[in-house]
């Protein structure tokens, strides 16, 4: 009659869960082959117009004089003024620029997030390119403390020091706004919401200010006055989006060709371009494209499809800041060569060594498999609970007492399938659908409650908030499973399908979260793999029971958060208002994925294992 | 306006196989800053063909010209095609016939078969007859057998023989040098199939033609291997008009070593030996002049009264082609005219409007009544 | 209407209020979406029509409204309040479930006097089917995004709810009303007379034939729609402009904008010259199903209007998610034939899968810039696929529950094409 059907009348029903198994075991192991030479590519710039490091940079001599004595200023305005820069070094900072004919602009801001508020300005100045169109601009960036809470003396003062010196020359094309943030995560969130009017008057005031459309932006974070000995390039963008690879290119290219500064990626302080290494790099950027959280000032930007890179300073050497000035002069003058934005490259990749990457047509493969095994159970799951039914219909025609007993359960169930003796046909073709998408829904929407908690409680309360709801996690299957048993009198055919619908589901949300976000759509379906072999009909015994559920409990979302604790080795309070704070001020999506497609999906399959306990009793 | 001059090339035609005129065309087909050196290649060709006696009336300078005036030069209005910026290619007297958009495939095909409209200036035209060399250059982006325009469309292979075997069926050339310096350059000229033609390319098939070297402080590369070379020679060796130097000689100064890709000459169509081909019968104004002394008065007259002819034979048909058009436009109906410009905006005038909807809506409405009590 | 279907319409409103008022951010986000809003449809434009009209000035000058005069006449009327907007698209969506009840209650999409389906004991109760509409998605989403396909969904259901009791006359007014507001309902009308002239009381056949009724509510048709005509010149001032900037922009496609159709991608990839030629194959292929269903299945009128209702929600130049929503209610009225459906669970995951993967990808393209249009086409063309096969499914469903029904020993037999 279909296809359907003669799935059904082949064996193929039973080779599903090893097909799953193998897209699982292919999903992993094809990532885990991407480092290799042959499938990995080596970059290269695909932009023509880009040149880059075809120039001679001047930066240097009496500007490192200047230089210094803005650091100087820099580090005394440090000192003395509150951390934050309540004003007063915007003021200082709007003095400087002018002093050079800029026009400049300065920005308040105010977030209030779990209880916490942000606040500070930021000031910037724009200047005109003496013979292009303002319908562009670059972006040079600094923060004035940077994400590890330090005051970014020397990348402070070389965008002065270079704001003083690229006035000079008169071949940009390009407008250049020069901004100094007061911090490293609210401040450039603010301003770049301000620039395309999307920001929330008054909490962010508008900017006085504006050039033409953001073509890139590199930000500079030097927080020590001492030599440095190696460029770390942080590329990753909020919600696991990125500049486009040229950008990156460029700046290796630059940095280590032109310059001779050691590039690093991911924290990846050494480096030796083997298998080892070149894993652990992508590996660190998919957490950080999973997490999709803002990794440095130039995160805020990549979501309005602005192409930006952060170039932070590390370790002890002999590089100073002439060559740091040189390499964004050198950059500035490779994006000045810009034609309208970065049209060609790539925007979907995974880095594993600075001169080495995979693109997406390599690697999505293997969260489409983990996505698509998922997809794969739950088809093998309709068809077998049309066989469930079949098989009950046998059995009721023999009189077996199980199967009249489930059949009871089917008909106790409130479905109106007519009665089974009258139209055998029938019975083989429907299913008791609407408990068991209740049931599913239901719970998905049930993701909302610690979403709501988790965004508005008050940072105080987080960590004890956690670990309540960590117990109730423990708990929440066997009650809700306990509950529904009670209410509903479900049988095996209800499990099957809720287990169905509950995979059908994840498969889908994974493999659309793919497409935007592979590392989260990844890392999660690595998690929830387990999910696809827990056999929902409850006839298990209850040790194999009780280990499937201490697995369960090993892979939950509460786990992974104090993974990602451990991981970074920060309080749990602190990633938890990290999390708060990226919802409400950078639009980070990561806890909505989190709450309202993986956590269900843990709970659905929660509820699965205890049931095998539940229907038995 | 074209058959009087093919009359004249007709009548003069004589039994002499030499050339009495010498033209170039020259065209850079790319835009945008980082092609730098393709504007470079051809003003240095410019002004070597200028140096040579080929006056600025026979040169047909074809360019994007957005580099010297570009924001991102570094020496405003200036173009070197070399990084001792010794020469500033840009500070002559340069005439650009087409120029930024007009550099299309297109107004380029028509050029080479002067098939323009009737007012287009001298300026823009080729007017060459049987007794012309012409020496065409181009340089640009290409691959097997096209050449990109501007990266908005691209001429083939084919388009560009076709063109030149319609040139020769008109008799507009008596001999053409074809030089191209692209990537796989020498696929350009494998589908010429015309008589005269002398043909030679910077690269093979497959081959990409480089850049010679860049310049630091304007950022980009100046010139390409290729023209930076054949300049070279031609600078070093063919320093008048008078020059003894042959197409051999230049041709045998090729150097795969030294140009990084393998130059082609193609000869099969060109029946003279190279080593009898001076370099300035394309490249210098040497025109052989050749005295008809007898009835010369007659013959001007002939010609004089032949184009008059000529002229009333094609004008009439062109001014009936007007015209008929002009009927045309008045015989299909004028499209509803629509006041254009600034309207006044009204303010919100509530009742006339409101008072109509009302009435409309309640028209439905009763029709739906009455329609439903009808049914 | 009994209390059941009255609580479900009130719990219905009360959701579409609270949708409207608790997130008011979320009906300017889904009237952008471009998988809800056309151009002919799009709230946004007819506000931009409104204030032209308001201001007296031609409301089709600028080409970005498209929709029928008298929605201006209708909507100036109205108080410039959010709130009795939002209220006249809840009422519209409480009328169209009021329909369907009706529709639900009559019976015909199980009984017609040429045709009973043995499965007939198997349908969903009226209140059931306005359970389907009310709260599914697809129709919240459009009812919250308050495109005008919203009025045409229901002057075509009130349509058929006046089909079904035997009205014909306000069936083809209705109807007439549909086509006027969003042209393609035009093509209902022969089954539309088929419908009305089946479910005439027994008395009133009498002396009545086809042909009569037809030629009758097809001049009823006409002259409504020439009235509907004449009202809107009056309305924009004494212009006929409004015929060109409406149902021209529905029959020759000058705005690509993307939707979740075939249409705008393929007449952006279109050589001009041909143009022309394709716009009449498109428009064609519309109009070519309607002969052959309604012979072939000419028992059963109401189930050709939901065929074609889901065909032109594929292939029609302007199709939304309204359109889809629109045959999935009414295809609810067919919960009898729904055993017969061999691809249920194949159409739902993929209707699941694009409609995640539609915003994805419009995200990539539009917002990211990391993707292109080719992304969201190939979406479409999956939404459009998923529609087809259940179509076409749905088809297959009904023909064999009619031979089924005729040969009632071929019950539950396999059967094989040869």
């Amino acid at each position: 009659m279909s296809i359907l059907t003669s799935l059904r009348s082949t064996r193929i029903l039973k080779f599903l869960p090893l097909v799953s198994a193998l897209c699982i075991l292919v999903g992993i192991t094809w990532l885990l082959l991407l480092p290799l030479d042959d499938y990995s590519r080596r970059t290269y710039i695909s932009e023509n117009a880009l040149l880059p490091g075809q120039v001679h940079t001047y930066f240097g001599g009496s500007e490192q004089d200047v230089f210094r004595a803005y650091r100087h200023e820099v580090t005394a305005l440090g000192k003395n003024a509150s951390a934050d820069g309540s004003g007063v070094m915007a003021e200082k900072i709007r003095g400087i620029f002018e002093a050079f004919g800029l026009k400049v602009g300065k920005q308040k801001f105010e977030y209030t997030t779990a209880g916490g508020v942000y606040a500070g300005e930021n000031v910037y100045a724009v200047l005109q390119a003496p013979r292009g169109d303002a319908t562009e601009a670059l972006v040079l960036c600094a923060a004035w403390i940077n994400t590890e809470g330090e005051l970014n003396e020397s990348g402070v003062a070389l965008v002065l020091a270079l704001a003083r010196y690229l006035k000079r020359w008169s071949l940009w094309s390009k407008d250049i706004i020069f901004l100094i943030t007061s911090d490293s995560r609210a401040g450039p969130q603010a301003w770049v919401d301000a620039y395309h009017d999307l920001h929330t008057p008054p909490a962010v005031t508008s900017l006085p200010l504006k050039s033409g459309a953001i073509q890139g932006v590199v930000v500079v974070d030097y927080p020590t006055s001492r030599g440095f000995e190696s460029l770390h390039i942080v590329y990753d963008g909020i919600n696991g989006q990125l500049p486009n690879l040229d950008l990156i290119n460029t700046a290796v290219r630059i940095a280590s060709g032109q310059m001779g500064i050691r590039t690093t990626l991911q924290e990846m302080w050494s480096h030796d371009n083997e298998y080892k290494d070149r894993l652990r790099t992508m590996l660190r950027g998919m957490v950080n494209q999973g997490l999709g959280h803002a990794s440095g000032p130039h995160s805020s930007f990549i979501p309005y499809h602005i192409d930006a890179i952060t170039l932070q300073a590390y370790g002890d050497g002999w590089h100073d800041e002439v060559t740091l000035g040189r390499t964004v002069e050198s950059l500035f003058r490779s994006l000045n060569n810009l034609l309208e934005h970065f049209h060609q490259s790539f925007f979907f990749y995974l880095l594993m060594a600075e001169r080495r990457f995979v693109s997406i047509g390599t690697y999505l493969p293997s969260a489409m498999l983990i996505a698509v095994n998922f997809t794969i159970a739950a088809i093998g799951l309709w068809l077998k609970s049309g066989r469930l039914n079949d098989k009950e219909d046998e059995d009721n025609k023999s009189n077996d007492g199980k199967g009249s007993e489930e059949k009871e359960g089917l008909l106790k169930s409130g479905e109106k399938a007519p009665s089974a003796d009258e139209q055998p046909d029938l019975v083989s073709e429907e299913r008791p659908l609407l408990l068991s998408m209740a049931f599913v829904v239901a719970i998905h929407f049930l993701g909302f409650i610690p979403l709501y908690l988790f965004n508005n409680l008050d940072e105080k309360n987080f960590t004890r908030a956690f670990y309540v709801f960590t117990l109730l996690n423990i708990a929440l299957p066997s009650v809700l499973c306990a509950i529904f048993t009670k209410s509903f009198a479900p049988t095996s055919l209800h499990f099957t399908l809720i287990k169905c619908f509950s995979l059908l589901l994840l498969g889908m949300f994974l493999s659309a979260l793919a497409t935007l976000n592979f590392s989260l759509s990844f890392l999660i379906g690595v998690f929830a793999s387990p999910i696809t072999f827990i056999n929902p009909t409850p006839k298990r015994k209850w040790t194999v029971g009780a280990a499937w559920m201490a697995l369960l409990q090993g892979l939950t979302p509460t786990t992974a958060l104090v993974g990602v604790a451990l991981y970074w080795g920060e309080p749990l309070s602190e990633i938890l208002k990290e999390a708060a704070f990226g919802w409400r001020v950078w639009g980070m999506w990561t806890q909505v994925v989190v709450w309202c497609v993986w956590w269900p999906a843990w709970i659905i399959a929660g509820v699965l294992v205890a049931g095998s306990w539940a229907v038995e009793a | 306006m074209k058959l009087p001059l093919a009359l004249v090339t007709l009548l003069s035609c004589g039994a002499l196989a030499q050339h009495t005129s010498n033209w170039a065309v020259l065209v850079s087909t790319s835009r945008f800053w980082f092609n730098y050196r393709h504007l470079a290649n051809v003003l240095s060709m410019y002004r070597t063909v200028k140096r040579l006696g080929i006056p600025d009336s026979q040169i047909i300078l074809m360019l994007s010209d957005d580099i010297a005036c570009n924001p991102r030069n570094a020496f405003p209005g200036t173009v070197y095609n070399n990084a001792d910026r010794a020469l500033d290619l840009y500070g002559d007297n340069i005439e650009v016939d087409y120029r930024g958009y007009e550099v299309t495939v297109e107004n380029f095909i028509r050029l080479l078969t002067d098939r323009v409209e009737p007012d287009t200036p001298r300026s823009k035209r080729l007017l060459t007859d049987d007794r012309s060399n012409i020496f065409i250059y181009m340089t640009g982006h290409g691959g097997n057998e096209f050449l990109k325009f501007q990266d908005a469309e691209e001429i083939s292979a084919f388009d560009i023989a076709d063109a030149f075997e319609q040139m020769w069926e008109k008799k507009r050339y008596h001999e053409m040098l074809f030089m191209i310096d692209t990537c796989q350059a020498n696929t350009m000229y494998s589908k010429f199939y015309s008589k005269n033609i002398l043909a030679t390319g910077s690269s093979m098939l497959d081959e990409s033609s480089y850049s010679h070297h860049a310049d630091n402080d304007v950022g980009v590369a100046v010139i390409d291997r290729y023209t930076y070379y054949n300049l070279e020679f031609l600078e070093n060796n063919v320093q008048s008009a008078s020059s003894k130097h042959t197409m051999k000689d230049l041709f045998d100064s090729y150097e795969t070593e030294k140009i990084h890709s393998t130059p082609g000459v193609r000869t099969d169509l060109f029946k003279r030996d190279l080593k009898d081909v001076l370099i300035t019968d394309f490249f210098g104004n040497v025109q052989n002049v050749e005295i008809d002394g007898e009835d010369e008065q007659k013959w001007k007259e002939d010609v004089l009264q032949l184009s008059k002819l000529a002229v009333d034979f094609t004008m009439p048909g062109r001014k009936n082609g007007t015209c008929a058009s002009a009927k045309a436009s008045v015989e299909t109906p004028a499209p509803a005219i629509k006041k254009v410009g600034a309207v006044r905006v009204e303010g919100s005038k509530g009742w006339s409007r409101n008072a109509m909807g009302v009435g409309a809506l309640l028209t439905c409405v009763a029709a739906w009544v009455a329609g439903s009590a009808l049914s | 209407m009994d209390r059941r279907s009255f609580t479900v319409v009130i719990a219905a409103v009360i959701l579409r209020l609270v949708l409207f008022t608790a997130f008011p951010s979320l009906p300017n986000l889904l009237t952008n979406r471009v998988e809800l809003s056309t151009p002919v449809t799009s709230f946004k434009r007819l506000q931009e029509g409104l204030f032209l009209y308001t201001h007296g000035l031609s409301p089709y000058d600028g080409g970005v409204f498209h929709q029928a005069p008298l929605l201006l006449a209708f909507f100036t009327t109205l108080p410039s309040n959010p709130i009795v907007v939002y209220l006249v698209y809840i009422l519209s969506d409480v009328l169209s479930a009021y329909s369907l009840i009706q529709i639900a209650t009559s019976g015909v999409s199980v009984s017609t006097p040429y045709h009973t389906s043995s499965r007939k004991s198997s349908t969903w109760p009226p209140w059931a089917v306005a359970v389907a509409f009310l709260f599914n998605p697809f129709s919240i989403a459009t009812c919250i995004a308050r495109p005008t396909i919203v009025f045409t969904n229901t002057a075509i259901l009130t349509a058929i709810a006046k089909g079904v009791k035997g009205h014909g006359i306000a069936a083809v007014l209705a109807l007439a009303m549909a086509s006027y507001l969003s042209l393609y309902p035009v093509l209902l009308l022969p089954p539309m007379v088929l419908l009305a002239y089946d479910s005439l009381p027994a008395a009133k056949k009498v002396g009545r034939s086809l042909g009569s009724f037809a030629a009758v509510l097809t001049a009823v048709f006409t002259v409504a729609a020439a009235g509907l005509g004449a009202l809107s010149w009056g309305i924009t001032g004494g212009s006929w402009e409004f015929l060109a900037s409406t149902y021209g922009v529905h029959l020759l496609l000058p705005d690509l904008t993307p939707n979740v159709g075939l249409w705008w991608y393929f007449f952006i990839e279109m050589f001009d010259s041909f143009r022309e030629f394709f716009l009449c194959v498109f428009q064609l292929h519309l109009a070519v199903y309607l002969a052959g269903l309604c012979l072939r299945l000419r028992k059963q009128p109401l189930f050709v209007i939901t065929t074609l209702l889901g065909i032109s929600s594929i292939f029609k130049s302007y199709p939304s998610i309204g359109d889809t929503a629109l045959y999935l209610s009414l295809l609810s009225l067919y919960r009898h034939i729904f055993p017969l459906m061999r691809y249920t669970f194949f159409v739902t995951s993929t209707l699941l899968y694009a409609t995640l993967l539609g915003p994805a990808f419009y995200y990539l393209w539009i917002y990211a810039g990391s993707g292109n249009a080719n992304f969201f086409y190939a979406i479409t063309l999956v939404w459009s696929l998923a529609v087809t096969v259940l179509v076409s499914d749905a088809i297959f469903a009904v023909l064999r529950d009619e031979w089924e029904t005729e040969r009632p020993e071929m019950k539950g037999k396999e059967i094989v094409q040869i």
